[in-house]
């Protein structure tokens, strides 16, 4: 390990580099299948190719690397305070949606890198041991269920509970984490204990366009939004278009589109701020041009900072589906396929990233995530938060993905800054 | 028409109760609910002398609306009226008085005068009062609520003091949902408060 005197942490913080941030970023970028954007899925060889760079990089820098049976990769660097065991940490994933982008998680994946060289060449002291972590299998796009490595840090997941995921061609998580050299049998073994942690702090990119409309380079997240999510399966009757009346139909995407615009209609009344419901799948059978559709399968994702105010919604909205169902002589099925909570982040942590912001000299927000991320896992372990860099035009999961190398340097900056702080405190 | 609501074996967190389908799906399971309560007012603790204040969680509308919900669930239907008191009485008050529909006021046990005692609304002889109060730092409060000629059915508090233990022992009618030492715990270590 590299070993200098300390320039303390205003020399360590000087260390960041955006070109070392976009090289790291750029690198991962490559490992992806054919096509547009980014696909670097879930559990696949692709995304433990890029735990391998996030790996061999760490192992550069002298830190010890180990790999849990749920594909997290751990980076440690021992503290200076002796018996001191209770960790600060950061770190976030690496895997990807289908044609995504080249940011989301992998900044702050690349932001922990960027930290831990610096700490490193600069010799910065830490009373306490730093780990820098890649998550494995954050996105739930492939099996249906988002945040698997963190939720097998955070206890959550189970060897029993994973065993019904599976993705589209029929594989299971399990049998995909095998096929990569993983232990879905022992995932329970990747469950972090509390004693181990004094803190974890995730950077991301915001994924919405908050902070570049309000030209804010650094948001604090308080609150990350829980989800209930259900699968609906509308099933009328299948027949001509031209021979069947209109009184005579039993059309399930007509009762299909009513279910879509009651989410909307529910989700824009003044009882729902901060909540946000949408139908993003929809699958329509027969699908044809003069073919009354017979069946209809619509997902529903209910997001929302209140975690009652979020279930109580799903629970109308069920409901009332139901009685769109009756009044249009379609059978229903509804089947529950996810229920998450919302996370509120530590005042404390939120605080203390305010005042290294502060300090920095940068313009923060405090704002709440719609999204969720790891941390929403990993605070049932320890006291984590949350930061935000901006995402040019509010996108994300698309090809078109982007945040300035500058912007993902300042907010390492302050990641940096807040980890050093957060090792005092 | 046919309609059934089904739920998935797997991708739920224990978080939803076992029965909620026969009740109306995403219904939590009560103690995870409550322990969620918990570690999110734990969270939401300002930095400093964390215990003592609660214009954390109470400016929330996610904690508020719960915390409502847990109070307003442990006062009995015969309760004409309740009482808030201490730290963060008006908005507890409000929020409880909204969550059950009973009527409130806002009492300062340790008004100077008779006429100071109360802060908001009206108190009447023989009615049944529940009283609710973040803290129970007011341990002469029966006795002035006694002096009024109104009869305590209930004494909720949010959040028990160490120091509150004999207080608890010795009322059946005094109760807290959580205790401070599992908030502080939770707020400065990260996991679950007691």
């Amino acid at each position: 390990m590299t070993s200098k005197p300390s320039i303390g942490v205003e020399g360590a913080v000087a260390l960041i580099d955006a070109n070392r941030l976009e090289q790291f970023i750029e690198r991962i970028a490559e490992i992806t299948e054919a096509g547009p954007g980014v696909t670097r899925l879930a559990y696949s060889p692709l995304e433990r190719r890029a735990h391998d760079v996030f790996r061999n990089r760490m192992c550069e820098l002298g830190l010890t690397v180990t790999v849990d049976a749920a594909g997290n990769s751990i980076a440690e660097l021992p503290g200076v305070a002796e018996g001191s065991s209770d960790a600060v940490g950061t770190g976030s994933h690496l895997d990807s949606v289908p044609s995504g982008g080249r940011f989301d998680g992998i900044a702050g994946v690349a932001a922990a890198v960027e930290v831990a060289r610096s700490v490193v060449e600069s010799g910065l002291p830490h009373r306490r041991p730093w780990r820098f972590v890649a998550f494995a299998a954050e996105e739930g796009a492939r099996f249906g269920q988002a945040c698997n490595g963190s939720r097998a840090a955070s206890g959550v997941a189970t060897s029993a509970g994973i065993a019904g995921l599976y993705d589209n061609g029929g594989i299971t998580m399990a049998e995909a984490m095998a096929s990569v050299g993983l232990r879905p049998d022992r995932i329970d073994t990747a469950a972090w204990a509390s004693e181990d942690w004094h803190g974890f702090i995730e950077l991301h990119v915001e994924q919405g366009n908050v902070l570049e409309t309000s030209r804010t380079p650094i948001g604090i997240v308080d609150v990350i939004s829980g989800s209930s999510r259900v699968m609906v399966e509308l099933v009328g009757t299948a027949s001509h278009t031209g021979a069947t009346p209109m009184h005579l139909r039993r059309d399930a995407l007509v009762a299909a589109a009513e279910c879509v615009l009651l989410c909307e209609q529910i989700a824009q009344n003044s009882q729902h701020r901060g909540t946000r419901i949408t139908v993003g799948k929809l699958d329509v059978e027969p699908s044809s041009i003069t073919t009354i559709p017979g069946r209809v399968i619509f997902s529903v994702d209910v997001r929302d900072i209140d975690g009652d105010r979020q279930r109580t919604t799903a629970r109308d909205l069920l409901s009332r589906f139901q009685v769109i169902a009756k009044e249009r002589d379609v059978d229903i099925d509804i089947q529950i396929i996810g229920d998450t909570s919302p996370a509120i982040l530590p005042t404390r942590l939120v605080d203390l990233i305010a005042a290294q912001a502060r300090a920095h000299g940068v313009p923060y927000r405090i704002m709440p995530s719609g999204a969720s991320h790891d941390t929403q896992q990993i605070s049932k372990v320890t006291s984590a938060g949350m930061i935000f860099v901006p995402s040019q035009g509010g996108l994300s999961h698309v090809p078109d993905e982007w945040t300035s190398y500058q912007e993902l340097a300042l907010g390492t900056q302050v990641l940096l800054r807040a980890l050093y702080a957060l090792d005092l405190a | 028409m046919n309609a059934v609501v089904r739920r998935s074996a797997t991708a739920i967190d224990a978080a939803l109760s076992p029965g909620a389908l026969a009740s109306g799906a995403f219904v939590q399971n009560p103690e995870f609910w409550k322990q969620e309560l918990a570690n999110d007012i734990a969270a939401a603790l300002p930095l400093q002398a964390a215990a003592h204040r609660s214009d954390g969680w109470v400016t929330r509308p996610a904690i508020l609306r719960r915390v409502a919900t847990l109070m307003g669930a442990s006062i009995p239907a015969t309760a004409d009226r309740i009482i808030a008191f201490g730290d963060a009485a008006q908005i507890l008050g409000t929020a409880v008085a909204l969550e059950t529909g009973i009527p409130f006021c806002v009492a300062n046990p340790r008004a100077a005068t008779e006429a100071e005692f109360l802060q908001t609304g009206t108190l009447h002889a023989g009615e049944r009062v529940a009283v609710v109060s973040v803290h129970l730092d007011a341990p002469d409060l029966l006795e002035s609520l006694a002096g009024h000629d109104v009869v305590v059915v209930v004494w909720r508090a949010l959040i028990s003091r160490p120091a509150d233990a004999t207080m608890l022992a010795a009322d059946s009618r005094i109760a807290a949902e959580f205790s401070d030492a599992g908030m502080v715990a939770a707020a400065h270590e990260g996991g679950d408060a007691a």
